[in-house]
């Protein structure tokens, strides 16, 4: 049991993080810069010319992501990247070295009928993706090109990166991809994730500020009501933090067995319920601690929210998260197994 | 990242669950919880019920077995508590004894207090009470008034405690007393074993909201301590009690999160069987739901610290925090199924009505919510302290 990260880990985050400060990249040039620190090919396995590392490494690299309000599409690019690699190996080189960009819907679904592909997709950094894969099925991705669809830009709240709605009706050659097992899952992780770093960010942001800034004489951070306000967002970002965590460790073991994959799914549900709420109100919290200057446009606290309402918005309805968490958590086998019951009776 | 136990552990988990299937009487059910207050029946109960637990090999997990313990690992220990919570079997009438005395003593108690005194936890020939708090020191424990002075060989301790719980069942105390009037804050207290039948202690019964009689006001009138009695060193009383009490709210609480989710397990069986769930009572309870599974995630990132070997400290905070505001919201869901069937004569309506009652308390003891934001934002986020009277 634990529940810790490894030095490698530390080191990933830390070694992407000084990336993200170095480089003054905007967009599509993000992508040889991630390339150039292994990124990419996270989860792509290793005798295909990746790392082989599994969702725990690839949540801190989403983390890092959201705390420098990255505006380039790892996550999906790198998921995506690990489950292509295998079923296309002819794209593995061009993914490898950044010079091929995907995005997966924000929101929606595609369905899959007869040999058509039919459905409405959001999406986030329309204009970088050269491809767009998205899940159909039990842990299939169907791969298509943004370039030849009927795409509509849609007003986003975050202005740093731009939101789409793609429509599909075509017939489509289905990539099947072995490899990604509960690909859904592994990419609503890795949107906590990112919403976690961004979290993380108006945490520190916050907290600093309450302890640099003073009225009536003292800090406002000596002010109880401050400091409660703090305490609980410290536990909501140590919660967010666990279920990540959690859910990842879950994920890289949930292709041993059936029961595996069940919990894997009730730990993304329990993410799914933290980690959009927890972020929105860190973010609210840090504002307040910062009174004028946390409203204004320029102040960096306004793009991360913005980031957190954006990534969010994909997320799904949290009621729904919740209703299906219940039934799974009231599902498991407890005491009220029926066979501990008989084994009580005997 | 390792979230598996092994496959001993596994093993260990499964005994423990035969055995509480095995043991628990044939008629303990989720809501078999003391409906009727006859409170010496469930005393009597209560010890029958650990010293056999004991017998098992099922308690002082973690404790080592020149003790009287089971020399086994906080894993262990983590597991045993989890699967009682689980079956919602009895909690302790010894938690004192268990979660703060045997802990505080296996760190700086002398040879001799532990082998007096913490195998009679485990077999329940003692039962512990905690003489902390008092009528002017409640959160503010560094005003205690009790005053233990030495006479030669013995101490003599004067003065009121209150709230003590279990008190007027306890055969022992572990007292808190100032030893030096003149030291600032939390540096003159000293920490005392003392038998409750030593002349000059009075003990009058305070009764719960919940109803029961649970807690006490102990007052000490001359009450004589031999030197012997006294645990750690003079004037490091506080250092001692929080010192291991970091360590154990992190470690102690950890079945409470399975016992919560068989209470709302039970809670959501009510709603389906009534008729009344419904789309927004499903989400609150998932959302209590998410909160406990945390909890639980929580409480295995802290085991898996302390098996690393890593120090546990203020941000254990965030554990009792959680635990108790997370029990009050599943008292507040009880409330919304029962409804107007908040006085029927059931089993589940008993059950909810103690369980609302008795939770109100548990964002007070052990430290209040309001202590344990301060113990975060202060010493985990190193907020400053106030330099002024706020305005
Ligand atoms: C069921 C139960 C069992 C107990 N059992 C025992 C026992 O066995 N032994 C024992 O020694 N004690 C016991 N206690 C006492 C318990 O530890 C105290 O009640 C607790 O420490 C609070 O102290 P108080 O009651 O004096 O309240 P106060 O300290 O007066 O607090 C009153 C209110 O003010 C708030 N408050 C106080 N200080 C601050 C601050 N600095 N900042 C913000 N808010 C603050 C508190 O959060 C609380 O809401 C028990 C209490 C309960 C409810």
């Amino acid at each position: 049991m634990n529940l810790q990260h490894s030095s490698e880990q530390d080191m990933l985050r830390d070694s992407l993080a000084a990336a993200f400060a170095r480089s003054d990249a905007k967009g599509a040039d993000w992508g040889p810069v991630l390339a150039a620190q292994g990124a990419l090919a996270l989860l792509t396995p290793e005798d295909l010319g990746g790392l082989g590392l599994g969702m725990v490494d690839a949540t801190v690299a989403a983390v890092e992501a959201g705390r420098a309000c990255l505006d380039y599409p790892l996550a999906d690019t790198m998921l995506m990247a690990g489950a292509l690699a295998v079923a296309s190996p002819d794209m593995a080189d061009e993914l490898a070295e950044g010079r091929l960009t995907i995005v997966a819907p924000s929101s929606g679904r595609f369905g899959l009928t007869a040999d058509r592909l039919v459905g409405t997709v959001k999406v986030s950094h329309p204009e970088l993706a050269d491809w767009l894969a998205a899940p159909v099925g039990d842990d299939r991705v169907a791969l298509v090109r943004p370039a030849d669809l009927e795409i509509k830009r849609n007003v986003t709240v975050d202005p740093a990166i731009s939101t789409a709605t793609i429509r599909v009706d075509m017939n489509m050659n289905l990539v099947p991809t072995h490899s990604v097992e509960l690909v859904e899952e592994k990419l609503a992780l890795l949107r906590c994730a990112d919403l976690l770093g961004a979290a993380e960010f108006c945490f520190e942001t916050g907290i600093q500020y309450i302890k640099d800034r003073r009225q009536f004489g003292q800090p406002i951070g000596a002010n109880q009501a401050l400091k409660h306000m703090a305490a609980d967002c410290f536990v909501e970002l140590e919660n967010c933090r666990v279920a990540i965590d959690y859910a990842a460790a879950i994920l890289d073991q949930a292709a041993n067995s059936p029961a595996a994959r069940v919990l894997a799914q009730e730990a993304v549900s329990v993410a799914l319920c933290c980690a959009p709420l927890a972020a929105r109100r860190i973010a609210e919290e840090a504002i307040q601690f910062h009174g004028g200057i946390g409203v204004t446009w320029e102040y960096p606290l306004n793009r991360y929210l913005r980031r957190i309402l954006r990534v969010s918005q994909s997320m799904g309805r949290i009621g729904d998260h919740q209703r299906r968490l219940l039934c799974q958590v009231v599902q498991s086998t407890g005491w009220q197994d029926d066979k501990t019951k008989q084994a009580r009776s005997a | 990242m390792d979230i598996t136990f092994t496959e001993d552990q596994e093993r260990y988990r499964a005994g423990i669950r035969t055995w509480l299937a095995q043991n628990l009487p044939a008629n303990w059910t989720e809501a078999d919880h003391w409906p009727q207050v006859d409170e010496d029946a469930e005393q009597a109960f209560l010890i029958d019920w650990e010293r056999r637990l004991y017998a098992a090999g099922y308690s002082g997990i973690a404790w080592p077995k020149a003790y009287g313990g089971q020399g086994l690992g906080p894993v262990e220990d983590y597991i045993v508590n989890e699967e009682i919570g689980l079956a919602e079997a009895p909690e302790s009438l010894n938690t004192i004894g268990r979660e703060l005395v045997a802990p505080i003593l296996l760190s700086v108690g002398t040879e001799e207090q532990k082998l007096r005194y913490i195998p009679k936890i485990l077999q329940m020939d003692d039962i512990w009470c905690q003489g902390f708090s008092e009528p002017n020191a409640g959160s503010d424990l560094a005003a205690i008034k009790t005053r233990a002075e030495r006479r030669g060989d013995v101490w003599v301790a004067n003065g009121q405690k209150i709230w003590t719980s279990y008190a007027h069942m306890a055969n022992h105390c572990i007292l808190l007393a100032k030893t030096d009037t003149g030291a600032r804050a939390h540096r003159g207290m000293t920490l005392f074993i003392v038998p409750m039948d030593t002349p000059g202690i009075e003990v009058r019964g305070i009764r719960h909201l919940g109803g029961q009689r649970h807690f006490n006001e102990v007052f000490f009138t001359d009450v004589e301590i031999r030197d012997e009695m006294r645990i750690g060193e003079v004037n490091a009383g506080w250092q001692v009690a929080v010192g291991v009490l970091g360590f154990e709210r992190a470690t102690t609480r950890l079945y409470r999160q399975g016992r919560f989710m068989q209470e709302l397990r039970s809670l959501h069986h009510e709603a389906q069987r009534s008729g009344k769930l419904t789309a927004s009572l499903e989400e609150r309870m998932g959302a209590v739901a998410a909160e406990l599974q945390l909890l639980k995630y929580q409480n295995l990132k802290f085991l898996g610290r302390i098996m690393s070997g890593s120090q546990i400290g203020d941000e254990s905070s965030l554990l009792k925090l959680s635990w108790s505001q997370i029990h009050q919201k599943i008292a507040h869901l009880g409330l919304e199924v029962l409804g107007a069937d908040l006085d029927e004569d059931s089993a589940f309506a008993g059950r909810f009505r103690k369980i609302y009652l008795t939770a109100r308390g548990e964002t007070i003891y052990a430290g209040s919510s309001q202590i344990q934001r301060n113990i975060i934002a202060e010493r985990v986020l190193g907020l400053p302290r106030p330099e002024r009277k706020p305005a």
